[in-house]
């Protein structure tokens, strides 16, 4: 919309632009952002830049220190580490935002029911997103990993139906206020039914303030895989994932004569959560100005 | 005293659907427990398994099974470990002990160092010390237990050879609080990392907040010398939140505590859930469960009353 303010032409802009334009000024947001697409990226490239297969075992050349030929050096059993990371990189990736997609649809869903229609759905379904929230994630998916297997699956399906609680509550807060608004009114007026309205009207105003959310689930996922790995439940072997190839680090010969092995996926942990920390800040305040944290 | 009956018995029916949740996960396992002892070798014959299974009422309907063993659980009855036929309750006793040990220290550092830094650097907005440790404190929380202990076990045990690298007490020592104290020190200290590093954002923050309230000005105002303000009007209202957060860590700390003590090979609990894990032995997991679940209650629980008892506006809405 442009209006006509004098004789200055002033254009108006949508709450998407101003958001976008108070991200851009964030320093850390932006620094998060870069960081986080040269990680993407390289993963992704990950079969332009490795030179070797990651899963290939090469017996004459296992344990050896960063050289030319092996950039971060050989595990025990003779895989490029370097390989192993990028490709790594795919897998962490990769779970962790399909099990945050499956805990943002179940948290979207429960929380839209429970802030809509109240009553005995809402204290039922926010009594159980208590039990769920005071569970020690780790604990639960350690012991259902019994039950399904070791998988790549298995591993994104049990993240993600553990993973929803903090969505739930934020989309419940947010629809019970939004149902009170006018725009519900006049859509029901108009002769919409629940599911219209909830579809239509109310849930489209939920995805601003859920994206922040969404993006420290993603690195909860990140990092509840990488925990899994490490004690051995997670990702199976051959496949590397950042997790087991930490998980390496665990027997003490490789913790003290093979440094290069585990560093490398410990750092890389360790650059993802921190750009994705820094672009969910960074949303956070665009989002809502009014919640300016340090 | 009604908030604080309240606030207890809502946690009755929490907790029943934890053990409720936790009995089905035992009787989702493929097979029941008569079938670890099957031997063929011995001549066990399906009669004898049938047998076996009616006189411990394993053929009754699921909710009937589920009634008799929370009349068991409830009477301290866990039963016993698949793997060496320990009872469960027992060793888990001796375990969570260590755990608590493990997690207490870890919260205790990260309570008093966090909060203190919190304060000194919201003090101090924008000067050199808060960009130093707010840049940091992100360092903090994006580094997960396992990664923490990892380096630390690196650094300060393999390299330096400050600390051991894991174990509760040396071997061959008598039992001594020193000795303890540093064992303890690297995996608590590796474990607190985290939580530290969130509890002094929260301070930071929620100090920066209070000081921009009107009470705050009005007490300047007034003639109130700069310390009594911080301390009487700023301190005080600033922690708060930071309670509510405390509570709010504790499912992370449970988790971290998991990975420090296997990293550690720390005797606690969670060191315990991984080997039972791995071993399929169901009655400790699930014993394990069960206490975790009860511990994290308790909290929250401790962490609701200690906000009613420094907020007295919670007690009375």
């Amino acid at each position: 919309m442009t209006l006509e303010v004098g004789r200055r032409r002033v254009q108006s802009q949508s709450p998407t632009a101003q958001a976008w334009r108070r991200f851009r000024r964030h320093p850390l947001a932006l620094a998060g952002l870069v960081l986080f697409a040269i990680l993407l990226l390289a993963t992704v490239a990950a079969p332009l830049i490795a030179r070797y297969d990651y899963a290939a075992l090469n017996l004459q050349d296992k344990f050896q220190a960063p050289s030319a030929a092996h950039l971060l050096g050989t595990d025990r059993v003779g895989r490029d580490i370097w390989s192993r990371t990028l490709y790594g990189g795919r897998v962490s990736l990769a779970v962790g935002f399909a099990a945050a997609s499956i805990s943002t649809v179940i948290g979207v869903i429960l929380g839209a029911i429970s802030g809509y229609y109240r009553g005995i759905a809402d204290q039922v379904i926010m009594r159980f997103t208590d039990v769920v929230m005071t569970f020690p994630r780790v604990v639960i998916i350690l012991t259902a990993a019994i039950y399904l297997g070791q998988s790549i699956a298995s591993v994104i399906f049990l993240i993600g139906i553990f993973s929803w609680p903090g969505i739930t509550r934020l989309v419940r807060g947010q629809v019970l206020s939004l149902r009170e608004q006018q725009f519900v009114l006049a859509s029901r007026s108009l002769g919409a039914g629940n599911r219209r309205v909830i579809v239509a009207h109310v849930l489209p105003n939920v995805v601003a303030p859920l994206l922040a959310s969404v993006t420290f689930d993603v690195n909860g996922a990140i990092l509840l895989e990488a925990g899994l790995s490490f004690l051995g439940v997670g990702i199976p072997l051959p496949t590397p994932s950042w997790g087991n190839m930490l998980e390496t680090a665990r027997s003490l010969d490789v913790l003290q004569d093979g440094p290069w092995i585990w560093v490398p996926p410990a750092v890389m942990i360790l650059l993802t959560v921190l750009s994705i920390n820094f672009i969910g800040d960074g949303l956070r305040d665009a989002i809502d100005p009014r919640h300016q944290q340090g | 005293m009604q908030y604080f009956l309240r606030r207890v018995l809502i946690n009755i029916p929490v907790l029943l659907v934890v053990t409720i949740v936790i009995y089905l996960l035992i009787n989702l396992a493929p097979g029941d427990p008569v079938d670890f002892f099957v031997n063929e070798e011995i001549g066990i014959t399906k009669e004898d398994l049938d047998f076996v299974r009616e006189r411990y009422g394993l053929d009754d309907p699921l909710p009937v099974r589920y009634v008799k063993w929370l009349g068991q659980v409830v009477q301290g009855d866990l039963g016993f470990r698949f793997k060496n036929g320990d009872d469960v309750a027992e060793v888990l006793a001796v375990r969570l002990r260590r755990t608590l040990l493990l997690m207490g220290t870890a919260l205790a550092i990260g309570i008093t160092v966090g909060v203190t830094i919190g304060i000194f650097i919201g003090l101090r907005q924008y000067s050199i010390w808060d960009f130093t440790f707010t840049g940091l404190s992100f360092v903090g929380i994006s580094m997960p237990a396992f990664i923490a202990g990892i380096f630390g076990l690196y650094l300060f045990s393999v390299k330096l050879g400050w600390f051991p690298s894991g174990g509760m007490r040396t071997i061959g020592k008598p039992e001594s609080l020193f000795d303890l104290l540093y064992h303890l020190a690297l995996p608590a200290g590796t474990l607190a990392i985290f939580n530290l590093a969130t509890f002094m954002r929260y301070t930071r923050f929620s100090m920066l907040e209070v000081r921009g309230e009107d009470y705050v000005r009005t007490a300047r105002a007034k003639g109130l010398k700069p310390p009594v303000v911080t301390w009487r009007h700023v301190f005080r209202n600033a922690l708060l939140p930071v309670v509510t957060v405390v509570g709010l860590s504790l499912p992370s700390l449970v988790a971290g505590a998991l990975f420090t003590e296997t990293i550690y090979s720390w005797p606690g609990m969670g060191a315990l859930l991984v080997d039972a894990v791995a071993a399929r032995d169901y009655p400790m997991v699930m014993g394990i469960m069960l206490v975790t679940a009860l511990v994290v209650l308790t909290a929250n629980l401790v962490t609701d009353l200690a906000y009613a008892v420094a907020d007295p506006r919670i007690r009375y809405a």
